[in-house]
């Protein structure tokens, strides 16, 4: 139940965090500072209702049942770890991997079609965005 | 008339008409790839119609201009992610109706709504063109001001229950829209010492993060853990794929006729005013067609939900061009790549252009009401194929192809891998944003408008010397004024009395 209300209560202290930050960055940019002061000034009121809102009401709304959260952060570090290594391995390379990774962390297990699935994805958006469109896609090799 | 009749002459030529169409095919496929758009395709493609005949090259960018807008609702409808900005509010209820294994009709609602906000777009062109752009013309920093707040005041509409979360997601976007050069002075604020951050936070990264990465990540969560979803899952499919291209009805269209007027109406009012745009549009479209019938629930796949986003954003198109043809100001950026692709064949814009060179004008304007008539059939077939494809693919290797497509096209939009941390970043708020039941739309909205409403509040202050006045005395912005009062002011009326009623 405490674990429940600490979750409702993450997102609007978070904005309200967030809100303060932006208030106390934009004032010393005097007229600059007016509309983020404006926008954070919002942003802070409505936090703060909310905050408000889900100590009086303890309402359930986020749903974390059968939520394998422990995947989303995963997917979300292989993103992170994809755009390090675009420069490093290439675009080809990198993007094979994470087209790979994710349709394994998907269920999929065939890995044959996996590998053929990822590695035709990669040849049809290099075809498209590098070959016909010139887009300047970071390579390691068939830099052209 | 004379001048019609030119232009037919010049667009019946076998170059033009193969221009044409083959800039409506090109169209049709940048626009269902996320990441790539009209503008940046005719960038693109510009340097290459420098050879081609005069009829040939401008065939070709209207082709392209004309079917981008009804490409994107393509990935917008069957993945959830929006091909073109354009397309974003067409996925709310779009892909609902989709996951309901109505892929083949809500696509056929897209195509359907998209040819008759195109066609009255090229009609308000052909006819309106220098009456309206003049009136466009009447609009100084106040009024764009109160445009932007007007804007704003239907994300109020579209609010229901959830008034606060709605507000507080509108200022999420205008704290994001502060993010890079201040308008005032230049100086970078909130960047982080990011200079990929000076020009703003780019659109289409986040738009793709907030749908592509948001629903890939929603995918992800439940995996192994929801085996009650796998099945649903697996009905669905079944159900797409033996789906095809249905246009509506003729009860559908009948039932359908006021949401197109009225979307293509507000397209056209919009597209005519310089620097409005289509994001703004597809949202009042959305919020008026909510209004019109409240009985029905949006966001769960209803056919109004895709013909008024889709009949207004088409609608943009051809009268974005009214301002450009008639008096040589470029509506929004992909007009002004359309006056360097027409400075580049040697034509004037502005009025010079239906004086000197009557042909090329008229040819333009019919070029627009051809594109859109051969949009549809193609349009049918294309997504027929694509669609095929596309549903025959697993859930988990059609996720693998959506990243692939979400990073090439987050990265393609300017060159820069930043733009890919863009696209992450949003992904993770959007995921965040659903869980918490707080709507995206405003945020999008407001991360747009921000900036617009940002310089134009500063240069109102400037013009009227600090007095707040100036946003009443102005008739226009006077009018716009009190249609946002009545915009916010209705639905609390509303909640109030349900209450009472209560």
């Amino acid at each position: 139940m405490k674990k429940q209300l600490y979750i409702e209560l993450a997102m609007p202290v978070v904005f309200i965090l967030a809100a303060i930050y932006i208030i106390i960055k934009a004032i010393p940019m005097e007229s600059e500072g007016v509309f983020p002061i404006m926008s954070a000034g919002v942003l802070l009121l409505c936090a703060v209702y909310l905050f408000m809102e889900v100590l009086v009401k303890r309402e359930a709304i986020v749903k974390l049942e059968g939520v394998n959260l422990s995947m989303v952060g995963v997917t979300i570090l292989a993103l992170a770890a994809y755009v390090f290594l675009l420069k490093k391995i290439g675009y080809i390379i990198d993007t094979f991997l994470l087209c790979a990774f994710i349709i394994c962390s998907l269920g999929y297990k065939r890995f044959g079609i996996i590998a053929l699935c990822s590695a035709l994805a990669v040849a049809a958006t290099f075809g498209v965005f590098k070959v016909i469109l010139s887009v300047p896609l970071p390579m390691i090799f068939l830099d052209f | 008339m004379s001048g019609i009749m030119l232009g037919l002459g010049a667009l019946m030529q076998p170059l033009a008409l193969i221009g044409l169409l083959g800039g409506t095919v090109v169209g049709l496929i940048v626009g269902s790839l996320p990441g790539l758009n009209d503008s940046i395709t005719m960038a693109v493609l510009i340097p290459v119609t420098f050879g081609m005949e005069p009829e040939m090259a401008i065939g070709l960018l209207v082709g392209i201009y004309c079917a981008s807008a009804c490409g994107g609702s393509v990935p917008s409808i069957l993945l959830k992610i929006p091909g073109t900005a354009s397309a974003t509010v067409t996925a709310y209820d779009g892909y609902p109706m989709a996951q309901k294994g109505k892929s083949g009709e809500a696509l056929g609602l897209a195509i359907s709504a998209s040819t008759f906000g195109g066609i009255t777009s090229a009609v308000v062109l052909l006819f309106l063109s220098p009456f309206l752009a003049k009136q466009a013309l009447k609009f100084g920093p106040p009024e764009y001001f109160m445009l932007a707040v007007l804007g704003m005041s239907t994300v109020i509409g579209m609010a229901g229950k959830n008034l606060v979360k709605n507000i507080l997601a509108m200022a999420v976007g205008l704290v994001f829209s502060c993010v890079g050069m201040s308008p005032q002075t230049g100086l970078a604020r909130f960047t982080f010492g990011q200079v990929s951050l000076m020009d703003g936070i780019s659109l289409i990264p986040m738009l793709i993060g907030l749908f592509g990465i948001t629903s890939i990540l929603e995918m992800i969560e439940g995996i192994r853990k929801n085996p009650k979803a796998e099945g649903f899952k697996e009905n669905v499919k079944k159900n797409y794929q033996k789906v095809k291209v249905t246009l509506p009805n003729k009860e559908m269209a009948k039932r359908l006729l006021p949401i197109w007027v009225q979307s293509s109406a507000i397209g056209n009012i919009i597209g005519i005013i310089p620097g409005a745009g289509m994001i703004m549009a597809i949202f009042m479209a959305y919020d008026q067609a909510q209004r019109r019938r409240p009985n029905l629930e949006f966001g769960t796949g209803v056919p109004e939900g895709i013909a008024a986003p889709e009949a207004a954003n088409n609608a943009v198109v051809a009268s974005s061009m009214v301002p450009l043809l008639s008096l040589g100001v470029p509506g929004n950026s992909t007009s002004s790549l359309f006056l360097g692709a027409l400075t580049i064949q040697g034509l004037k814009t502005g009025p010079g252009l239906f004086r000197d060179t009557p042909d090329m004008a008229y040819m333009i304007i019919l070029g627009f009401l051809l594109a859109n008539m051969i949009m549809l059939p193609l349009s049918v077939f294309y997504c027929n194929f694509l669609a095929t494809a596309v549903l025959r693919l697993k859930r988990e290797i059609l996720s693998g192809i959506v990243l692939t497509l979400c990073v090439t096209g987050a990265f393609a939009v300017s060159n820069n891998i930043f733009n890919i941390c863009i696209m992450i970043f949003f992904g993770f708020i959007g995921y965040t944003f659903n869980k918490y039941k707080i709507p995206q739309s405003p945020l999008i909205l407001a991360s747009i408008l921000g900036s617009m409403m940002e310089s134009n509040w500063t240069q109102s202050m400037v013009y009227a010397n600090g007095s707040l006045s100036v946003f009443v005395t102005r008739p226009l912005s006077c009018g716009l004024l009190i249609l946002s009062v009545i915009f916010i002011a209705m639905p609390l009326i509303k909640m109030m009395k349900a209450k009472k009623t209560a």
